[in-house]
C-alpha cells in the first residue's frame, strides 16, 4: 500500500473510527441499563453509570489513537521506498490527524450513546443510560 | 346529594374510627366531605389520642389538595351521579371535618353520678331512693372520669343529659357556641338536613360503656338538638341515621380481687357476650331504634375458628407489658390501647356501604320504615382443629346490584380497592426496611434517579408517622417493633402469636407478619424470581415510568401507578391457607 494515497484518501480511515465510537456507545449503553437502580439514600448506581460514560470516553480515545499509530506505523514500514524527509512530513501530518480521527471516534461515541439513550428514554420509558446526562 | 357525618363512640368506636380514617387515607371516600364527631368520656383514653393524632396527619397530607366540594345538581337539575359514581380514588382525598365532644366528669361536681344528679341536694332521702330504684351503689359512686365501665343504663342517661346540656349552653353563650365542636357539628347535620340530607352513621360497640350507651341515645339526642338550635321548626325526615354495632370480639384478663374492691366497678369481659346478646336484644326489638334508624350493620366475631384475642398477650408481646403486671385491670385512659381488628375495618366499611349511593341510594333512603338489620358472613377454610375465617375483597364491599352507568366502577372496584391497599403496604414496607423510615430518604434516592417531587416538612414528618402508624414503628420499650394498624389486623386476624405462612386478602405473610420489617415487600408484587435487588431495579424502572415529578399527591399517586403497573398477586383465599 502507497502512503500517500493513503495520506490522501483519509476516508479510508473513518470506518475504523465509526465503529470505535460505535461500539464502545453500545457497550456503554448495555452496561448503564443493566446496572440495577437500587435503594438508598445516596444510590451509587447513578454515579457508576456515569463513571462508565466517561471512562468509555478515555477507552475510545486511547484506541482511536493506538489504532491511528499502529495503522500508520504499518503503512510507513510498508512504503519503504519514502525518503526520510518526505517520511517525517507525513508523520507530522499523521499526528495532526491522530487528534481529528480521536474526535471523530469521541462524537460517534457520545452522539450514538446520546441518541440511543434518548430513543430508549422517549420510547420506550427506559431512563437508565440518558440519567448521565445533567439535563433531562 | 346527602352530607355526611360519623359519629364514633367509646374506645371500639375510636378504634372503628382509626379504621374509617384509613380508608379515607386509602381512597375509599374520593372526594367526600365527612363530618365527623368523636364522642368519648375518656379524655386520656390512648385509642382515642391515637385517633386524633391520625387525622392530625391527614389533615397534614391532604393539605392544600382538599376534596373538591360535592357538585349536589348539574345545570339542569338533575343529581350529578358523575360525582357519586367513583368509589375508590386517589389517597387522602375525603374532606375529614373532626369535631371534638368529652363530656367533662373531671371536675369535682360532675365526677360521678351521685355528684352530677345532685341527690343530696333538696329531700336526699327521696331522691337516693329514686335513684337507687335505677341503679345500684357501686354505680352511683364510681369515678366517671375512665367512661362508663360498660354500664350502659347509667351512660346512655348521662350521654343524652351532656350532648342537650351542651347545645343548651351554645345557645345561652355566643363565647362558649364559638368553642363548642358538638354546636358545629349538629348546625351542619341540621343544615344538611334542610338541604339534600343528612346521612349521620354511628359506630360503637354493643358490650363496653361509652359507645354502648351512644348508640341507643344518639340519634334522639341530634333529633332533639336539632330542635333546640331551630326551635322544633326542623324537617326530621331528612336526616337518615345508620350504625353499626360490634358483640363483643376480644377479651381481656378480668379485675383482680383488689382492683374491684378499690373500684367497685369495673368492665370485665367475661360479661361481653351477655352484654352484647342483651344489647342486640333491645337494639331488635325497641321501636325507638326501629323507626330512627333505617340501616344497622351487626357484626359479630365468635364461634369455632373466630378467635377472640387476648388484648393482654398483645401488649405483653409488642408493647412492653410485664407478664406478670395483670393485677389492675385498665379502666380507660393512657392504658387503655387495644390492638386494631379485622371486625373494625369491616365496621368502617359498613360506613361506606352507607354512605355510597351505589348501595344506599337516596331515593330509597325515606321509604325505608323500620331499620333494616344488615350482616354478613364468613366461611371458615382449613382442616380440623386449624379453622380460620377467609376475607376476600369483596366480603369488605361488594355492590350487588350496579345501576347500568356505574356498572364500569362496580366491576373494577375490588382491583381499586386491593391497588390502594396493597400500594400503601408495599410503600411503608420499603420505607420501613430500605429508608429508615424516613421518606425524605426515598425522595432523595428518586432524585438521584431524575424525579423530584418537593413536600413540606410537616407533609415530611406526618407521612413518615402516618406510615410508621400504618404498618409499623420502633417499640419504644424495646429493641422490637409495634405493629402498625394494618400488622395489627394481620396478627388479631391470625391471633396475636401469629403462625407462619398465612396470607391475609392476598398479601402473604412475609410482608405482614410483626417480626417482618418489609424486606420481602416484593413478595405481593406478581412477578416470578424477584429478588431484593431485582425488585428494588423494576420498582424504580416503573416508578419512574409512571410516576410525575410534583408535589405529595404525585408522589402518592406514583407509588399506587407502579404497584399497579407491576401487579398484584392475586391469590384466591382458597389457596391462602396451608392445607395439611
Amino acid at each position: 500500500m502507497d502512503l500517500e494515497i493513503f495520506i490522501e484518501n483519509l476516508s479510508s480511515l473513518l470506518p475504523f473510527h465509526l465503529a470505535i465510537g460505535l461500539f464502545f456507545a453500545l457497550l456503554a449503553l448495555t452496561i448503564n441499563h443493566l446496572l440495577p437502580y437500587s435503594f438508598s439514600k445516596k444510590p451509587k448506581d447513578g454515579l457508576f453509570r456515569k463513571i462508565v460514560f466517561y471512562a468509555l470516553i478515555v477507552v475510545v480515545l486511547i484506541l482511536s489513537f493506538v489504532g491511528d499509530v499502529f495503522y500508520l506505523f504499518d503503512s510507513i514500514v510498508e512504503a519503504e521506498s519514502l525518503s526520510q524527509a518526505k517520511a517525517k512530513h507525513l508523520l507530522e501530518d499523521l499526528n495532526d490527524t491522530k487528534i481529528i480521527s480521536a474526535l471523530f471516534s469521541l462524537i460517534v461515541y457520545v452522539l450514538s450513546y446520546f441518541l440511543i439513550a434518548l430513543l430508549l428514554k422517549n420510547y420506550y420509558s427506559l431512563f437508565k443510560c440518558f440519567s448521565v446526562f445533567k439535563f433531562k | 346529594m346527602s352530607q355526611y357525618f360519623l359519629v364514633a363512640a367509646g374506645g371500639t368506636g375510636m378504634r372503628c374510627l382509626q379504621s374509617f380514617i384509613q380508608l379515607c387515607a386509602l381512597g375509599m371516600f374520593p372526594k367526600k366531605n365527612i363530618t365527623i364527631l368523636l364522642m368519648e368520656t375518656d379524655a386520656e383514653n390512648k385509642d382515642k389520642a391515637n385517633a386524633e393524632q391520625l387525622l392530625t396527619w391527614y389533615n397534614y397530607l391532604q393539605g392544600k389538595a382538599k376534596a373538591e366540594e360535592p357538585k349536589d345538581k348539574t345545570n339542569d337539575g338533575t343529581e350529578n351521579k358523575a360525582a357519586e359514581s367513583s368509589m375508590v380514588g386517589d389517597y387522602f382525598s375525603a374532606n375529614i371535618d373532626l369535631c371534638l365532644f368529652v363530656p367533662d366528669y373531671s371536675r369535682d361536681d360532675s365526677r360521678s353520678f351521685k355528684v352530677l344528679s345532685q341527690v343530696e341536694r333538696g329531700n336526699s332521702e327521696v331522691n337516693h331512693k329514686l335513684a337507687n330504684i335505677f341503679y345500684e351503689e357501686g354505680v352511683q359512686e364510681f369515678d366517671l372520669g375512665h367512661g362508663y365501665r360498660a354500664q350502659t343504663h347509667l351512660g346512655s342517661y348521662l350521654m343524652y343529659h351532656a350532648i342537650i346540656q351542651e347545645i343548651r349552653t351554645a345557645i345561652s353563650d355566643d363565647m362558649f357556641k364559638g368553642k363548642s365542636e358538638l354546636y358545629r357539628f349538629i348546625s351542619k347535620v341540621q343544615t344538611a338536613s334542610a338541604g339534600d340530607g343528612a346521612r349521620v352513621f354511628a359506630l360503637g360497640s354493643t358490650f363496653g360503656g361509652t359507645g354502648a350507651s351512644a348508640i341507643p341515645i344518639i340519634t334522639r339526642a341530634i333529633t332533639d338538638s336539632c330542635k333546640i338550635l331551630t326551635g322544633d321548626k326542623i324537617s326530621m325526615e331528612k336526616i337518615y341515621y345508620g350504625a353499626v354495632v360490634l358483640s363483643a370480639y376480644f377479651k381481656f384478663p378480668p379485675p383482680s380481687d383488689n382492683h374491684l374492691k378499690k373500684d367497685k366497678v369495673i368492665a370485665n369481659s367475661i360479661f361481653f357476650e351477655h352484654n352484647s346478646a342483651s344489647a342486640l336484644m333491645y337494639y331488635v326489638n325497641d321501636g325507638t331504634i326501629k323507626k330512627t334508624y333505617k340501616r344497622m350493620y351487626i357484626l359479630g366475631w365468635g364461634g369455632k375458628g373466630f378467635v377472640w384475642n387476648n388484648t393482654d398477650d398483645y401488649k405483653i408481646e409488642f408493647l412492653g407489658k410485664p407478664k406478670n403486671a395483670t393485677d389492675k385491670t385498665a379502666t380507660g385512659g393512657k392504658a387503655q390501647e387495644n390492638p386494631c381488628h379485622v371486625l373494625e375495618l369491616l365496621a368502617a366499611f359498613s360506613a361506606k356501604h352507607f354512605f355510597e349511593e351505589q348501595t344506599t341510594p337516596s331515593l330509597a333512603l325515606p321509604d325505608i320504615m323500620e331499620t333494616q338489620f344488615r350482616y354478613k358472613s364468613f366461611e371458615l377454610d382449613g382442616i380440623g382443629d386449624n379453622l380460620m375465617p377467609k376475607i376476600e375483597w369483596d366480603d369488605l364491599f361488594s355492590v350487588q346490584k350496579p345501576a347500568k352507568q356505574d356498572s364500569t366502577d362496580a366491576v373494577k372496584i375490588h382491583d381499586q380497592m386491593k391497588d390502594n391497599f396493597v400500594g400503601m403496604v408495599i410503600f411503608a414496607a420499603i420505607i420501613n426496611s430500605a429508608f429508615e423510615g424516613k421518606v425524605s430518604n426515598f425522595l432523595s434516592c428518586l432524585q438521584a434517579h431524575g424525579k423530584t417531587f418537593e413536600l413540606t416538612e410537616k407533609e415530611t414528618e406526618s407521612i413518615d408517622a402516618y406510615l410508621q402508624y400504618f404498618y409499623s414503628s420502633k417499640s419504644q420499650q424495646n429493641d422490637g417493633v409495634v405493629p402498625g394498624w394494618f400488622k395489627q389486623i394481620y396478627l388479631t386476624f391470625h391471633s396475636i402469636k401469629s403462625e407462619p405462612g398465612k396470607m391475609f386478602l392476598g398479601i402473604p405473610s412475609g410482608v405482614l407478619s410483626a417480626n417482618e420489617s418489609g424486606e420481602k415487600w416484593y413478595l405481593a408484587l406478581d412477578r416470578n424470581g424477584l429478588d431484593a435487588k431485582k425488585a428494588q431495579n423494576l420498582f424504580i424502572s416503573e416508578f419512574l415510568r409512571t410516576a410525575v415529578s410534583g408535589k405529595f399527591n404525585e408522589l402518592i399517586a406514583g407509588i399506587r401507578a407502579t404497584v399497579t403497573a407491576i401487579g398484584i398477586k392475586n391469590e384466591l383465599a382458597e389457596t391462602l391457607i396451608e392445607k395439611k
